[in-house]
Order: structure tokens, then C-alpha cells, then sequence
């Protein structure tokens, strides 16, 4: 008999309602889902696609519609479940005028740790989080990425069984970043059960077990990693180098079936590519969503009378020229169709230009879902090349 | 780390802390052997003030020159007496051991401070706050200020070292705790809530400056009372209110609770965490005003009072405290005559104190003895004994009453309620007529149940205390009456609607307990005057206020204990302004309920001239009605003027409020924890 799942979600539905008690939006739509034991569970999706409600109730902050959402086998209000938790908001919530030691101090006496193990932990996590020199120093004072590394600390005070984690590395500069990945593997490997929540799709990627795509409420993908990366479309064939007749066998072969290319292997497609095409898939559906949508035109004041689009365009391109690659004409930077927006391009034309895609489909990618996803990546933060490097444990 | 945050690691510090205390021990053995010395010096049996010729100030006659000025201004002054004070017990037998032992006290306190880890916080503080006031004390212009600066230093400390103690009271690993402790901790580091603490901590240093030295002493220590408890009382209840309304609204506005509520912290304990922080603040602050209210009292009830050159000194050079040899001399006198007319009678060393705090208390001068019987005391009140009614002659008017009444409505039926609101009108008729007296005419009034005032030893003196009413009462307006008690009559004028008082002897009580009261209104008065209920009162001591001021305080705690747990419920589910207002109108409610009741009596829904009902005043009544009668006990609960009136407020009273105020606390705590557990703290109502 397998062991019982870690968290356990049937059916779980989660509908807001307004002062009237109307319907006001559906979070959560009817989702199913386990975290098992010793595993990092990835929750991805757009902005308002149900990863925080669904985080919430997980936590007891929220309540369930309807279904059935068990963490560690009972209901996500138990208190006693509690003790086997931490948790890292999206946002830094600290109490501003203690300092970091008082405030890891008053979350540890929550859990009922006694004066010595309070003490050891305390000292060990403000050296982990490298906040040790300016532990007395109220944490109003700190800047975001400080407070982010205390609440860092403050989730793991308990030593939990599951951490849930909400957009951990948002402030963190790429040092902190690096170590918040590297803390992530090591717990991972420690048998600890992590939530992972995020919208930079490379820390997930590198970082997660299993994960589950969320849009508009519904999930609209499962799996492990590997298995939701494996392009099925294409083979790679990879061998010690090869002198060019046999190269031209391979190639005459390949040919008599009607195949061009040389690499025998089932390369993986990036996640970020099956995310926005998930994405797009959803949004053909028409699968309705409470969260953003993605930009539709500009509007008209903004745009003025007449030849405003064509004016922003202008400056678009003459902000755009110099950094533009001589080789790539400027219309394989802009998105095609009808709908997308004149705003959609910019964003698109001053992201670093992306390869592109392996499995490139009828459908062209929703820059703005993009756009919302690589906020915290801009330049200046490491962003994923690519690799489909698999992370073994 | 800043310098502030780098001293206080360091006062925290377990080697500061042995260092600290090593230097103070040694200060201390120092201090004694040098008193020892000073005391045992050949020259001390001329009895000469050693210490005191440092400052050359107490010599007869002379002058203080500015340094001299400059040190009695200052916190110098203590320790000069204070070694004066141990030089002169040190010459007595076992005077070493009592000032060892009392010094070692203070030495005591010092190693509390230190390893509280306060040494340094203490010492600034003291440097810093003494180096300031004290010059400003020792310039004449601005001597006030310097003096409010002085008294606000010690009351800091104070303030410091119990908040110290209950962190470290409140450091367990329980959540409940951690909570409390974060709120006190938030209370001082916040500065909303700092700035009411230090607004009274500064009130209470600046209201003694603000009394007149023209009024006599009783009305001084009087207004000193009424100022210093009620401005505690009203600091602290909106401090309570604002600070309890946002620890909770905040956190939930800001989100901080969700860290908080994702760990182990039962909703209860978090409700009731709340609640502990701000009452646990509220013991510390009512301490500290408290102790700065009872010293200043004593400080200033040790004043010269009228009639008086110097504290218990008549102008007439009697000395009218219980030690004086004159006083001793008439109660050895009067024992005699006692155990001359009873034999067997005992002559104890207690009754002989008793006698001579009585006889000390003949002496006094008017002002002196109103202040020790009438303010600093603990005084019971009787009323008049009700009229004795003729129930006939009541049923058979209350039954033409309902009759008229039928007659006069046709179609209305007698009903038990009907019938109950004419009984009530008649007998308020009926007492308010045996309270009232035309021009000329008299009225009698009998006290019971005070043969115990007689019997006892340390009875003091009786107070009358009385207030008139007549028509609309013309404020211009002055009647004259004549009090006869027992036979002895006294005129008095007074204006109306005036509270007065009259001391009488408690000789006037006769053997059956009772005292007569004859009340005589003048034939030139010009309406019907009258007693309203509350205006005729005879008072009696039964102790004295110290046991009364400490039951007043913890009243005034557990009323303010209420408001907390109003303003903790109401922000569990409501924003912070909206959580303020509704608790604000509670707080509101309670404190006018008797007010409110008094409002009802005429605010009637059914007007019977008109015969019509007033549908708006239906709800209002609907409203009111059951507002007044539930918070009726809390209003009359007035703990700040029991203490300015000198009355008792006993332990029955006290206790009664805490049950019955603590129920509602509970209530309020409970609806609080209801809404709490039932609410989605991810979705704030205020956003």
C-alpha cells in the first residue's frame, strides 16, 4: 500500500463571493492533485490562475468551497498539523518594529521550542540567511531582500515536514537566489516535502519533482518534470563523431522515410515554452479565468486621435534600432495576429531575444502572459539558457 | 549595529551584568562604612547634622547662596536626607542593622535593575533626565518645568523595570505568551502608543504644579485626586481602546497574522494573547500612576494645611500628631477618668493609640481635619429611612388612579403593567413629597443603623452631607435652612443644587443607633424646596483611604479590561476605524448608562395629551432601554469618585464588579474569539 499523500486535493473548488453573497469569481476550479511525501511540488500558472487560493486553503488562511483538501490527513484547520509546517508568503509580512533576532524568537515560541533549541536555531538561521551582523536592528530598517531573507528563516524555525514556499526567490538578488535553489535541493534531498510556487518558471524548472500548471482555476497539465518536457515530435541521435559517407547513409536512410534531421534523442522543450503553449491552449478553449487576461489594444486616449499607434511605433523602433540584430529583420521580433497589441510588441521587442522554439505551433505565444511571467527575471537576474538539464536526486 | 542597539546587547550581557553589580555592592559597602564612621564620630553626640553642613543650608537664618540652592533643588536633596536621616537612626540601638537593612533594599532594587538588564538604560536615564531637570529646578523661572522633569524620571524608571519584568514574566514558549508579549513590546516601539505613555507620565508630573497653594490643603489633595485618577482613567481607556483596536485590525490589514496563524496558535490563544498584552501594558501604566498618585497625595497631605504654621503644627503652637507629648498628657487623663468610672476596663498600648489619634485629631486645626475625615478616608453613607407608608391608604389611591385612568381612556382594559406604571408614579410622588419642605414648614428624618458608629473607639465624625432643590433651580438663588440634629440646632444658606457638607459629633446618634434629623426650610425661601434622592446623606469613616485607593485602582483595571476586550472582538472582523467607533460607542454606552437612564424616564414614546405615539422615540426606547439597564451597575461604579468623596469602595463592591464586568469581558472576548475562528484571514474586509 502506497504511503498517504502529503497533501490531498479532490475536487477542491474555491468561489469568492461578494457582500451580497453573489458569485464573485471562481479561484479554484474543481482541482486534483496530491504532494506525496520527501517530494518538491511545483504550482505554476498566470497571475489569478488559483496557485495562491489554492496555497491558502492548504494553509487554513482560506476555506474550501467544496471537495476535499487533507494535509497530512486531516483538515487544513487543524491546528496540530501546523507544527509540521513553514511557510514563506509571496511577500515579506513581518512585525516591523522588532528586530530579526526578536522576530525569529517570537515565531519559534509559537511552536513551543524551548529556551536552548530556540537559541541554536535562531543563531544558525540569521547565519544562514547571512543576517547575523544586523540581527539587532529592527526589521522596518531592512530593505526587501533583507526582510525576505527573515522570512526565509522564520519558515524554517520549526524544522517543518512541508514547506510551502510562495515566489521565494521575489527580491532576492542572484546570490540569494542561488542559495534559496541550493536550500530547496538540500531539503529535497533531506526528505523534507516542499510546495514550490513561483512565476519564474527557470526556479521551478531547476528545482522541482512534480508540478501542476494552473489556469483559470483548472489544472491544465500534471507530471513530473521530465515527462511534461519530453517533446514526443522529434529524436535526437547522438554519436561519436562520424566521417560524411556514413553521415550520408544515416542521411539517405532518413530520407527514404521522409526525415531531415541528424539527432537521435527525445530532447527536452523548455518550460517555458509548454507553459505559454498550455496557456494558449486554454485561452483557443476559452476556458474562463478570474485572474489577468492578456493585454487586449491600447487604449484609444492613450493612442490619441489618429497615427498614435503609429507614433509609439516610432519610438519603439528608434529606441529598439541599435540593440536590434542586423540579421534578424524586425518583423520575426513581432508577434503575429490580429489581436496582439501594439504594447504586446514592445514588451516583446525588449526581452533578450529568446531561440526559438522547437515545436513552434499554428498558435503565436501571448507576449503579455509572458510578460507577467518574466517580471522578476528581468536582465539583471540569472534566466534560464534553455538547458533541459535534468536534476537528479 | 547602532550605538543604542550595541549598549543595550551590552547591558544584557551576563559580564556586564557581574560588574555592574560588583561596583554597586561595593558603592554600597563604602556608603555604610563611611555612615558608620559619620555616626560614630566623638563630635556626633553633640547631635549636630553632620551631612547636612555640606550644604550649609538648614543653618537658622541664613540664606541659601546659588550652589546651595542648586543642590537642594536637585535629586542631591534625597540623598543628603537620606544620610542625614541614617546618621540619626545609626546613633540609636540597632540603628546599623535598620539602615543595613533598609540600604541593602535599595541595593536590592539596584541588582534587580541590573539583571534585568536595564543598568545601563537606567543609568542613562537618570544622567540624562536628572542632568537636565536639574538645573532647569534650581533657575527660578523655570523651577516648574525642572520639577516636572523630576518626577517624570522616576516614574519612567518605574515604568522600564515593570515592563522588563513582565517581558521576562511573559517569555514562556506558550503562544498566548508570545503573543501578549509581542503586543507590549509593539505598545512601546509604536509610537502612537508611546505617546500616550508618555503623555501620562507627563501629566502626572505636570497636574501638581497646576494646584493653587491659595485653596485650602483638603481641596488641593481633592483636586489633586480627581485629576490624577481621572486622567489615568481617560489616557489609559483610549490608549486601551486604540492600542487593542489595532494590534488586531493591523495585523490583519497588513497581512503579519498570516504568519502567525499558520503556526500552532489555537485562535483562542491568539484572542486572549491580545487581550493579556494590552491589560498586562495596563498594569504597568495604572501601576506607575498609581504610585505617583499615592505619593504626591502623601507628599502633599504632609503640607502645612490651613490654620497651620507647619505639617500638624496649629497656629497656636499645638501639635496635634498622635507622638506629641501635649496630646499623650490628655490621653493619659482621659484613661484614668475611663478606668476610674469602669474598673475593668484594660489599659493597652492599642487602645492608647487609638485614644491618641483621636485626641491628635481634636487638635486639628478645621482644614487638617475635614481633609484626614472627609477626603483621606474611607466613608460609608446612610440615607434617610424611607417614609412608612399606609398601604391602605396607597392601594386605595393607586385603585382611583387606575380608575381615572379607565374613565378617562374608553376602551382601555386594566392590565398588570398598566396598573405596575401608576404604583410606581404614586410612590415617586409620595417619596419625592417626604423629601420636599414648603417655605416655613419642617420636615423629619430618621438615619438608622449606626449604633456601630457609636460604639467605636476611632469613629472620627459624622458628615451630613446634603443638596437643594427648588422649581427650576435659579442659580442665583439662596435658601436658608435649619438643621436640627438631636436637639441642636444649626442655620446654613446654600445655593441650589449645590452639594455641602456638615461635620457633626457622633454624639447625636442615639442609644438605638438613630439619628434625628429636623429640617426647617426658612419662611423667606421662596418655593417649596426638596432633597432629590441622592441629597441627603450622613456619612461615617470606617477606615482610611490607602486599602480604598489600591481597590479604586483595580476597579479602574478591570473597567478598562472590558474596553479592551470590546476593541479586541470588534477588530477581529471589523477595520480598525470601524473596530474604534463601535467600541468607542460601547465604551460610550457603559460610561452614560445612568444618565441614559434618567433620560429615558421623560423620553416617552406615547405622548398622552396628544394621544399619539412617537414611532422614532419606539425604537430609540427599543434601543436605550435594555442599552441602560445592562450597563446600569457598570455606571454607577465610579471608582475615581469614591476616592475624591472619600467613600468606601469595599471588597463586596469590587469584587461584585470584577464578576460582573469580568462575565462581560468573557462575552466579549467569546464573540471576538466566534468571529475570529469563523474569518478568512486572506480576504481583509478593509481592503
Amino acid at each position: 500500500m502506497s504511503e498517504a499523500p502529503i497533501v490531498l486535493s479532490q475536487g477542491l473548488t474555491k468561489l469568492f463571493k461578494d457582500f451580497w453573497l453573489r458569485d464573485r469569481a471562481r479561484a479554484v476550479d474543481g482541482i486534483n492533485f496530491e504532494v506525496r511525501r520527501g517530494e518538491v511540488f511545483g504550482l505554476l500558472g498566470p497571475n489569478g490562475s488559483g496557485k495562491s487560493t489554492t496555497i491558502k486553503m492548504i494553509l487554513g488562511l482560506l476555506r474550501k468551497t467544496s471537495g476535499r483538501l487533507a494535509v497530512f490527513g486531516k483538515s487544513p484547520q487543524d491546528v496540530s498539523i501546523k507544527k509540521r509546517i513553514g511557510y514563506l508568503p509571496e511577500e515579506s509580512y513581518l512585525y516591523p518594529f522588532l528586530n530579526a533576532r526578536e522576530t525569529l524568537d517570537y515565531y519559534a515560541k509559537l511552536f513551543q521550542l524551548d529556551g536552548a533549541v530556540r537559541r541554536r536555531r535562531i543563531d544558525e538561521l540569521l547565519d544562514m540567511v547571512g543576517l547575523s551582523n544586523v540581527q539587532h536592528r529592527q526589521v522596518r530598517e531592512y530593505s526587501k531582500g533583507m526582510q525576505r531573507r527573515i522570512g526565509i528563516a522564520q519558515a524554517l524555525i520549526n524544522d517543518p515536514e512541508l514547506l510551502i514556499l510562495d515566489e521565494p526567490t521575489t527580491g532576492l538578488d542572484p546570490i540569494g537566489n542561488r542559495q534559496v535553489k541550493d536550500l530547496i535541493d538540500m531539503l529535497g534531498r533531506r526528505g523534507k516535502t516542499i510546495i514550490l510556487s513561483s512565476h519564474l518558471l527557470s526556479d521551478v524548472e531547476d528545482c522541482v519533482d512534480r508540478l501542476v500548471i494552473l489556469y483559470g482555476g483548472k489544472i491544465r497539465a500534471e507530471g513530473t518534470c521530465d515527462s511534461l518536457l519530453e517533446s514526443r515530435e522529434k529524436v535526437v541521435l547522438e554519436t561519436d563523431a562520424l566521417d560524411p559517407q556514413t553521415i550520408g547513409e544515416i542521411n539517405g536512410v532518413l530520407e527514404r522515410h521522409a526525415r531531415s534531421h541528424a539527432r537521435v534523442s527525445r530532447p527536452r522543450q523548455r518550460l517555458e515554452d509548454l507553459f505559454i503553449g498550455l496557456v494558449e491552449k486554454a485561452q483557443s478553449d476559452r476556458v474562463a479565468t478570474s485572474g489577468a487576461q492578456h493585454g487586449g489594444r491600447t487604449a484609444s486616449f492613450l493612442e490619441g486621435e489618429a497615427g498614435g499607434a503609429a507614433l509609439i511605433e516610432n519610438l519603439v523602433e528608434a529606441n529598439q534600432q541599435p540593440a536590434m540584430p542586423a540579421d534578424r529583420p524586425r518583423e520575426a521580433m513581432k508577434p503575429a495576429g490580429p489581436d496582439q497589441s501594439l504594447l504586446s510588441s514592445l514588451s516583446a521587442a525588449t526581452k533578450p531575444a529568446a531561440p526559438a522554439p522547437e515545436n513552434t505551433g499554428a498558435v503565436e505565444p501571448d507576449q503579455s502572459v509572458i510578460g507577467s511571467l518574466l517580471d522578476g527575471a528581468g536582465p539583471d537576474k540569472p534566466k534560464s539558457d534553455g538547458a533541459t538539464e535534468n536534476r537528479g536526486r | 549595529m547602532n550605538l543604542f542597539a550595541r549598549l543595550n546587547v551590552l547591558q544584557q550581557g551576563r559580564r556586564f551584568k557581574w560588574i555592574a553589580s560588583a561596583v554597586l555592592v561595593s558603592v554600597w559597602l563604602l556608603a555604610m562604612g563611611w555612615l558608620w564612621v559619620t555616626a560614630n564620630r566623638p563630635d556626633a553626640a553633640a547631635g549636630q547634622p553632620v551631612v547636612a553642613s555640606q550644604s550649609g543650608t538648614d543653618q537658622a537664618g541664613v540664606t541659601p547662596g546659588p550652589f546651595a540652592r542648586f543642590v537642594d533643588a536637585g535629586p542631591m536633596t534625597l540623598v543628603k536626607v537620606g544620610a542625614e536621616t541614617a546618621v540619626a537612626t545609626m546613633r540609636t540601638p540597632e540603628g546599623t542593622a535598620v539602615v543595613a537593612a533598609v540600604s541593602f533594599g535599595f541595593v536590592a532594587g539596584g541588582l534587580l535593575v541590573i539583571w534585568l538588564g536595564l543598568g545601563l538604560s537606567y543609568l542613562a536615564i537618570l544622567l540624562v533626565g536628572w542632568g537636565v531637570a536639574w538645573p532647569l529646578a534650581a533657575w527660578p523661572p523655570t523651577a516648574r518645568l525642572g520639577q516636572v522633569l523630576l518626577g517624570a524620571v522616576p516614574l519612567t524608571l518605574a515604568f522600564l523595570v515593570l515592563m522588563q519584568a513582565l517581558r521576562l514574566a511573559l517569555g514562556a514558549p506558550i503562544p498566548l505568551f508570545a503573543v501578549a508579549k509581542n503586543v507590549l513590546i509593539e505598545a512601546v516601539r509604536m509610537k502612537v502608543s508611546l505617546v500616550f505613555i508618555v503623555m501620562l507620565i507627563l501629566m502626572m508630573a505636570l497636574v501638581p504644579g497646576m494646584l493653587t497653594e491659595d485653596q485650602p490643603l483638603r481641596y488641593r489633595v481633592q483636586q489633586w485626586l480627581s485629576y490624577g485618577v481621572g486622567l489615568s482613567y481617560t489616557v489609559l481607556a483610549l490608549l486601551t481602546l486604540f492600542l487593542s483596536a489595532a494590534t488586531v485590525a493591523f495585523e490583519q490589514r497588513d497581512r503579519v497574522i498570516w504568519q502567525t496563524m499558520t503556526k500552532p496558535v489555537p485562535h483562542w490563544q491568539y484572542v486572549l494573547g491580545k487581550w493579556v498584552g494590552v491589560m498586562s501594558l495596563n498594569a504597568v501604566l495604572l501601576a506607575v500612576s498609581s504610585t505617583g498618585v499615592f505619593l504626591f497625595t502623601e507628599y502633599l497631605s504632609h503640607q502645612r494645611a490651613r490654620g497651620e504654621t507647619a505639617y500638624l503644627v496649629r497656629e497656636d503652637g499645638r501639635r496635634s500628631h498622635p507622638d506629641d507629648p501635649n496630646v499623650r498628657q490628655v490621653v493619659d487623663i482621659r484613661m484614668n477618668e475611663v478606668k476610674q468610672r469602669i474598673p475593668a476596663f484594660k489599659d493597652t498600648p492599642e487602645r492608647r493609640e487609638i485614644m491618641a489619634r483621636q485626641v491628635a485629631a481634636e487638635f486639628m486645626s478645621e482644614d487638617r481635619r475635614i481633609l484626614e475625615n472627609q477626603v483621606l478616608s474611607a466613608r460609608v453613607g446612610v440615607r434617610p429611612d424611607p417614609p412608612i407608608l399606609d398601604e391602605e391608604a396607597i392601594k386605595k389611591e393607586l385603585d382611583e388612579r387606575v380608575a381615572q385612568v379607565l374613565a378617562d381612556n374608553p376602551g382601555m382594559r386594566e392590565t398588570r403593567s398598566m396598573r405596575k406604571a401608576q404604583e410606581k408614579e404614586l410612590l415617586t410622588q409620595v417619596f419625592d413629597q417626604a423629601r420636599s419642605i414648603a417655605p416655613g414648614g419642617r420636615q423629619i428624618f430618621v438615619f438608622s443603623g449606626l449604633g456601630e458608629v457609636k460604639k467605636a473607639v476611632n469613629r472620627g465624625e459624622l458628615t451630613l452631607r446634603y443638596k437643594i432643590n427648588a422649581g427650576s433651580n435659579n442659580p442665583s438663588a439662596i435658601y436658608k435652612v435649619m438643621f436640627v440634629i438631636s436637639g441642636y440646632p444649626r442655620e446654613v444658606t446654600s445655593a441650589l443644587k449645590v452639594m455641602n457638607s456638615m461635620s457633626i459629633e457622633p454624639e447625636v446618634i442615639d442609644d438605638e443607633g438613630k439619628l434625628v434629623l429636623e429640617v426647617h426650610s426658612h419662611p423667606d425661601n421662596g418655593l417649596t424646596m426638596s432633597f432629590p434622592p441622592d441629597g441627603l446623606e450622613v456619612l461615617y469613616r470606617v477606615g482610611g483611604y490607602e486599602a480604598n485607593f489600591f481597590r479604586v485602582m483595580t476597579t479602574i483595571w478591570i473597567k478598562l479590561g472590558f474596553i479592551a476586550a470590546v476593541a479586541i472582538a470588534a477588530a477581529t472582523f471589523l477595520n480598525f476605524p470601524v473596530a474604534c467607533l463601535v467600541a468607542v460607542t460601547v465604551l460610550f454606552a457603559a460610561e452614560s448608562a445612568g444618565f441614559l437612564k434618567e433620560s429615558l424616564e421623560v423620553f416617552v414614546s406615547y405622548d398622552e395629551s396628544t394621544k399619539t405615539t412617537n414611532y422614532v422615540a419606539v425604537v430609540v426606547r427599543a434601543i436605550a432601554v435594555p442599552v441602560s439597564a445592562a450597563f446600569e451597575r457598570y455606571a454607577d461604579l465610579k471608582p475615581g469618585t469614591s476616592l475624591v468623596e472619600g467613600r468606601l469602595l469595599g471588597w463586596p463592591t469590587m469584587i461584585q464588579a470584577a464578576g460582573l464586568i469580568g462575565a462581560w469581558t468573557l462575552g466579549a472576548l467569546t464573540l471576538g474569539w466566534a468571529a475570529f475562528r469563523r474569518r478568512e484571514l486572506a480576504i481583509y474586509s478593509g481592503n
